[in-house]
């Protein structure tokens, strides 16, 4: 795709069963796995909006601890 | 508990009517969706493939007034992105004179309707009356030749009607089932799939054996 996009990754929600791993740790590992690290995730929406101006697209996803 | 709590964003998922992990969207820039990614395929391609279609989309936007065909385009990319329902779909395209190609990619998505239907019906009852309503739609489809295209969708298409060509030792209908699941499931299928691939050509082996 040609056309840049303002990224947003929401990842809110997390696992129920963190005996480990706080909440927040899991959060934490989440952000330093590759996928996430590797690129210039905005976390807050209403700054992905306000970087999408006129012609980009915001690419938005929401994940979990668990989940891919 | 199974969330940080007062989180900025927290219910953003919901409030654009998603509820599944992962989902991915792709939206303007005022947090309109343009584009619901089926999370069944989440290659780069697919991604990619994606994207192009939302690029697509706004371009037919832009001349769908005035512009019938680009209308009925616009309707038919919008319902692929899983911006609109196909009942939404079938009331924008009325009236319109739609193209060969056009009327083949409607018909892919009333197939990837009726499956969504079926899975709901599936998620509400598992019993042998649901289980036959849905094996019924699903072999109807595949009688009329209109597939679904959302991978999502493929999946349990194919293999209900794996399981139907099996029973009715239907040969044709279970050799196009393993190529669409082998379409599915890549050059390298999982430990499971393969198994379950396995089974279904000794199946077809032993039906085609026996004419």
């Amino acid at each position: 795709m040609r056309r840049p996009l303002a990224i947003v990754a929401l990842i809110g929600a997390l696992a129920a069963a963190a005996r480990a791993q706080s909440l927040e740790e899991r959060l934490e590992e989440k952000l330093n796995k590759p996928f996430a690290k590797n690129a210039p995730w905005v976390l807050d929406f209403d700054e992905a909006k306000k970087q999408a101006t006129e012609g980009k697209v915001i690419f938005a996803y929401f994940s979990r601890s668990y989940a891919p | 508990m199974s969330r940080i709590e007062d989180r900025k964003d927290d219910t953003l998922l919901y409030d654009l009517g998603g509820s599944e992990h992962p989902t991915i969207l792709f939206l303007d820039a005022q947090g309109a969706v343009l584009a619901r990614h089926d999370t069944g395929d989440c290659s780069v391609a697919a991604l990619e493939a994606t994207g192009a279609k939302v690029l697509r989309s706004l371009d037919l936007a832009r001349k769908a007034e005035g512009d019938a065909g680009a209308r009925a385009d616009l309707a038919i990319v919008r319902c692929d992105l899983g911006v609109i329902e196909f009942s939404d779909l079938e009331s924008e395209i009325e009236g319109l004179p739609l193209t060969a190609e056009q009327q083949k990619s409607v018909g892919v998505l009333r197939a990837d309707a009726t499956v969504a239907d079926m899975m709901q019906v599936l998620r509400r009852n598992r019993d042998d009356a649901a289980k036959r309503l849905v094996a019924e739609e699903f072999v109807a489809l595949y009688r009329a030749g209109t597939h679904p295209g959302r991978t999502g969708h493929r999946l349990p298409y194919w293999t209900v009607l794996a399981g139907q060509a099996v029973a009715a030792k239907d040969a044709a209908m279970l050799r196009d089932a393993i190529a669409g699941l082998r379409a599915i499931h890549g050059p390298e299928p999982s430990p499971r799939a393969a198994a379950q691939l396995a089974e279904m050509e000794k199946r077809l082996q032993e039906i085609e054996a026996a004419k």
